[in-house]
């Protein structure tokens, strides 16, 4: 069960989920524009 | 331990601020600094390709603008955490001594067909094209203190406006220049990478002539305005009372 901060702000799930929500697909772009940026080097 | 002698403890009102040679300044370190990376971002798909006939495809170009994107992002963070310790005024001449030296490189890549040259050359301008947008609002606090810092703010990014008209027409009209007076593609690109450079070491000169805001300029603090207030109305005020 996620930690629930005292003052009944963010908990841990929802702050995995936010960040998960942004740096997924973040993560994806990154990858995805250094495969394609591989091309310029062969 | 960043430099302490530009950072005011005082404030500036936003169209007191807007008077001192020192917003100026830091509009055209701004613009110049944006200037020399917008152009490049427009432009780095056809310059790559024009630049390596035959050896950069359009998918690999595609890539490359990619890349730079990503350089572009990566620049915000690690330059302004970098002007957290150097100080501001020592980011921005960092970007200028840089910048200028990799612009004078990029044709001299083209000319000895080094790709990851010129690559690694446009990666660490276009970092510093993002670290000039993270780094200018730390350094008008700085400058003229937190209380009008946003709209400040607000009027310095005319700067960069001004600089999205600049760069594109600069890398675009004198390409088209030279190759309208012959010049083969692969060289079109050299002499707006020079003039970029120059524009680069104009904004040097800018930002060596930043020094701090002078006293007349900052606000007075809110105790000794209500002070001032008090005084003139206990002169006003009927004898005996």
């Amino acid at each position: 069960m996620a930690s629930e901060n005292q003052n009944g702000g963010t908990t841990t799930l929802q702050l995995m989920l936010f960040w998960g929500f942004v740096g997924v697909p973040l993560a994806w772009g990154v990858l995805e524009t250094l495969s394609n940026a591989m091309k310029l080097f062969q | 331990m960043a430099p302490q002698r530009l950072i005011t403890k005082n404030d500036v009102f936003v169209y007191d601020a807007l008077k001192t040679p020192q917003f100026w300044l830091i509009w055209w370190v701004l613009c110049l600094n944006v200037t020399a990376g917008i152009g490049v971002l427009g432009q780095a798909s056809a310059m790559s390709q024009e630049m390596f006939p035959g050896r950069v495809t359009p998918v690999a170009a595609a890539g490359f603008v990619g890349l730079i994107s990503l350089f572009n992002m990566l620049g915000r963070f690690f330059w302004a955490s970098t002007s957290d310790v150097i100080g501001r005024k020592n980011t921005y001449f960092c970007f200028f001594v840089i910048g200028t030296a990799l612009y004078i490189l990029v044709p001299w890549a083209g000319a000895i067909g080094s790709v990851a040259l010129f690559v690694l050359c446009f990666i660490v301008i276009i970092s510093m094209y993002g670290g000039g947008f993270s780094t200018v609002p730390a350094y008008l606090k700085n400058m003229f203190g937190t209380r009008y810092v946003g709209a400040i703010h607000g009027w310095l990014l005319t700067a960069w406006s001004a600089a999205g008209i600049f760069g594109p027409v600069l890398v675009n009209y004198i390409r088209q220049y030279q190759i309208d007076h012959g010049i083969p593609k692969a060289q079109a690109y050299n002499s707006t990478m020079y003039i970029m450079a120059g524009l680069l070491v104009v904004g040097f000169i800018c930002n060596a002539c930043i020094k701090a805001v002078h006293d007349r300029f900052h606000m007075k603090p809110d105790h000794e305005a209500e002070d001032a207030v008090a005084a003139v109305a206990a002169v006003g005020r009927p004898a005996g009372t």
